[in-house]
């Protein structure tokens, strides 16, 4: 997506426009009004006089308002127009759209405007896959109003354009014809309308008028940032970091159809705005000391969502989470699968290290209580479902051979798995992050069986299998000659021998041998996978390796808190630290916004993160990394009802203060002060254990 | 007999689904069947469950034809498939029509998917 594209939303509702605000669809260029994943404007293209307009300027008011500072004519060096035009758009369930004209001239002016508009239905997989439409489209200007409708069968959607000055209304969009004083003004207000449309012509959902949801929209972000802990620190980079995610996280929030009025974090922007199991579960992880809310809305819908039927079109089994919602035209007509789809193999287990974790930060025993037969469910999911191998791991192999995802860990490209040597395993494929989760879900869910079902048997259970498992992958999966853990097993229960950074998700879920760690944080911190500003997520050296292969040697933000977290875990504070710095650092040649993925280039040799180009930004698990490493940094644990404070930070942070940490214990503020020193390059040898004493603090409620 | 009235009759034997034992709540299907509305309401009370042939208000009504109800309890069609092409339709509490799917049959004779709407060749 290029530079000049201008994005506005508001939860699923978005707009891609250019810097002019105008839309003008092609197939290489996907923008739009985009509403629950259908396109409803392909064109918005505003002339005065004819003329298309020049941007002097596009201000993000917020991330669902935008303003375009305009004058007439193209191409011209010097601009000395005698007319501006202002848009100003907020995202509703559509947009609203202010359109101010004035006139900077001493005598008076007839100005004629017109908004040409058209609406191609498009769905998102369309778009991507360039498809054509199997329905029909109509556009009908009935009384001021301008109508474009769609329909297959009994899909239907549609468009209305309205304004509050008078318009001649014809097909193709609208016409003002204006007089203006000498410095008048002339303003209209157009209403963009998406509409999803059930039998009987009523809305799926029943739409609010766009003024409420925008000023309701102001308040709720300034309360957002409001409720957040707040940080001071030395470093003016930090703190810049933790507003863009604060805010690009509010900017992420979804409100899926069943949620009410709350949200939870969708995917990325804007073309992943919807529910995704693995990246919801991981943000709402990160954001859990900052903003434990979007953990309650993801464990409540996905929880009421978890499969309850083996389907193998959705690969759905009963317990298992969902991996994604969409609502476009193709899903609904079942030609991809996404109503939900249940392929994922890792959102069941972590489902229930969220409710573990959420419970530990909250408090919030009801939660457990009420979802305690979805816990027990997916819990029993990954015993009676995804032994693929029926050796005891967790393994996946879709079902839906046409439209189901072949890779069904967070590695989902179809080259994201591989050995060595750069063949591809078979299926079904059993990676050890897997195992991780697995056994983390049977630790925490004996915690949640003993503490809030009274049901100490299947606690004793539980801990018993997950010892088991960890036993057994402790040798399965164990490389003695590479000293660290295979990427997986594939179909024939061989080890797929690759060097990856899953290893250290595995430090972040307990399922590594204490004496096997140090090994394990080595390589993490070795010259194979860190490049300096992060570890990659395939080494160098592997024959797939290529510092901008997507899942094989790039560096993931997301990957990386939670490896940091892992290596905090097993006591390795310095080498946390210093994966928190080189990302954090990195954030800083993007404004604080993490892209989801940079090249893994040595750092010494690029001097900057070389951001991997993808399409959405922000990614919500990015956006979320920051908030970890503070976390993680400030070693902040909850140990029944108090906060730990253990800090291990780098130096460069200097002093820091995050205030009015929300939790079981009300609020409580930490303090820390940068104290490891961290370098900037990989580690030749072994880890050491933190040189720098670490202090070990309780947080109290400030007085 | 349609699928649909086999599903009610095998409820109503069940009489209790586990994984609504937090649920106490009434949903009411509206079944389209030409001129006729066949209603079937059903009480859940911490997941036991009870069918009526009753109209009365309930917490989540949920609209459809015969045809469409007979493909989604076969399982041919998911009911948020058939909700976001506008063959069905919901009045009141969206969540309980998630919910509502685990009173479903655990495993359809038929598994979902472009093969089997494509072969039914009718509108839905």
């Amino acid at each position: 997506m290029s530079e000049d594209v201008v994005r506005t939303l508001n939860g699923s509702t978005f707009v891609v426009c250019d810097r002019r605000g105008d839309i003008e669809t092609s197939p290489n260029d996907p923008t739009g009004l985009f509403s629950f994943d259908t396109r409803f404007l392909s064109r918005w293209v505003l002339t005065v006089d004819g003329e298309r307009l020049t941007a002097l300027s596009t201000d993000d008011l917020q991330y669902f308002e935008t303003r375009f500072f305009l004058v007439p004519g193209t191409g011209t060096v010097y601009v000395d127009a005698k007319t501006t035009v202002i848009r100003q758009r907020a995202v509703a369930d559509g947009f609203l759209e202010q359109l101010t004209v004035l006139n900077h001239d001493v005598k008076p002016v007839e100005l004629t405007i017109r908004i040409e508009a058209a609406a191609d239905f498009a769905d998102l997989f369309e778009v991507k896959d360039a498809l054509q439409k199997k329905g029909s489209r109509s556009v009908a200007a009935v009384a001021g109003q301008l109508v474009m409708s769609y329909r297959r069968e009994t899909f239907h959607r549609s468009t209305t354009v309205t304004s509050t000055q008078p318009a001649e209304v014809d097909e193709h969009g609208l016409t003002f014809i204006t007089h203006i004083e000498p410095h008048g003004s002339w303003s209209t207000e157009l209403t963009i309308r998406a509409v999803i449309l059930g039998p009987g012509e009523r809305p799926l959902k029943p739409t609010a008028a766009a003024d409420d949801v925008r000023r309701e929209m102001l308040e709720n972000l300034d309360r957002w940032v409001a409720r957040a802990p707040r940080l001071t620190c030395d470093s003016e980079s930090l703190v810049a970091t933790y507003r863009r995610s604060l805010i690009d996280l509010a900017a992420l929030r979804f409100s899926p159809i069943i949620a009410g009025p709350d949200s939870l974090p969708a995917a990325g922007l804007p073309w992943f705005m919807t529910i995704f199991g693995r990246d919801s579960i991981f943000t709402s992880l990160q954001a859990l000391p900052f903003a434990p809310e979007l953990a309650t809305t993801t464990l409540r819908v996905l929880g009421d969502w978890q499969g309850n039927r083996v389907d193998d079109f959705r690969d759905e089994d009963p317990g298992r989470i969902l991996h994604e919602v969409r609502y476009g035209e193709l899903s609904a007509f079942q030609e991809r699968p996404h109503t939900p789809y249940y392929g994922t193999a890792d959102a069941t287990p972590l489902y229930v290290v969220l409710m573990d974790e959420y419970e530990r930060w909250t408090g919030d025993g009801g939660l457990v209580r009420q979802y305690e037969q979805e816990l027990r469910a997916a819990l029993r999911w990954i015993d009676d479902y995804a032994d693929l191998q029926g050796n005891g791991y967790v393994a996946y192999q879709r079902r839906n051979e046409e439209t189901g995802l072949e890779n069904q860990c967070w590695k989902d490209s179809w080259d994201g798995i591989s050995y060595r040597d750069g063949r591809l395993p078979g299926f079904p494929r059993a990676t050890c992050e897997l195992q991780g989760y697995a056994y983390d879900a049977k630790m925490r869910g004996a915690r949640l069986a003993r503490e809030f079902w009274d049901d100490p048997a299947f606690a004793d259970d539980l801990e018993r299998a997950a010892a088991d498992l960890k036993n057994r992958f402790n040798r399965d999966f164990w490389i003695e000659g590479g000293q660290y853990y295979a990427l997986a097993l594939d179909a024939d229960g061989a080890r797929v021998d690759a060097l990856a950074s899953n290893i250290g998700h595995l430090l972040w879920s307990g399922i590594v041998d204490a004496d096997r760690a140090p090994a394990v944080a080595g390589h993490l911190l070795g010259p194979r996978l860190f490049s300096g500003w992060g570890v990659r997520t395939l080494a160098e050296g592997e024959a797939r390796y290529n510092p901008i292969g997507y899942h094989n040697g790039t560096v993931w933000p997301f990957d990386n808190s939670f490896i940091a977290w892992g290596l905090r875990r097993y006591g390795f504070h310095v080498e946390a630290a210093r994966i928190a710095a080189g990302n954090l650092e990195a954030a800083d040649f993007y404004h604080g916004r993490l892209p989801e993925a940079f090249g893994g280039y040595e750092r010494t040799l690029t001097k900057y993160p070389v951001e991997f180009p993808t399409a959405c930004s922000p990614q919500a698990w990015s956006t979320g990394a920051p908030l970890l490493y503070l976390r993680t940094m400030l070693g902040l644990e909850p140990h029944g009802d108090h906060l730990v404070v253990e800090p291990a930070l780098p130096v460069g942070i200097g002093r820091i203060e995050l205030l009015d940490i929300p939790g079981r214990w009300g609020r409580v503020d930490a303090f820390g002060r940068g104290l490891v020193e961290v370098g900037t390059g990989a580690d030749g040898g072994s880890p050491t254990r933190p040189a720098t004493p670490v202090r070990r603090a309780y947080a109290f409620p400030p007085t | 007999m349609t699928a649909i009235d086999d599903f009610f009759a095998d409820l109503e034997r069940r009489g209790h689904e586990p994984m609504l034992r937090r649920l106490s709540a009434t949903v009411r299907w509206d079944i389209l069947d030409g001129d006729r509305i066949d209603h079937r309401l059903v009480r859940i009370e911490h997941g036991d469950v009870m069918v009526a042939a009753s109209d009365e208000p309930a917490d989540c009504v949920i609209i459809a034809e015969r045809a469409v109800c007979d493909d989604v309890v076969s399982g041919r069609t998911s009911a948020l498939a058939a909700l976001l092409r506008g063959a069905a339709a919901i009045d009141g509490d969206f969540e309980l029509m998630v919910l509502a799917q685990r009173l479903l049959p655990r495993t359809p004779g038929a598994s979902g998917g472009r093969a089997v709407v494509a072969a039914e060749g009718r509108p839905s």
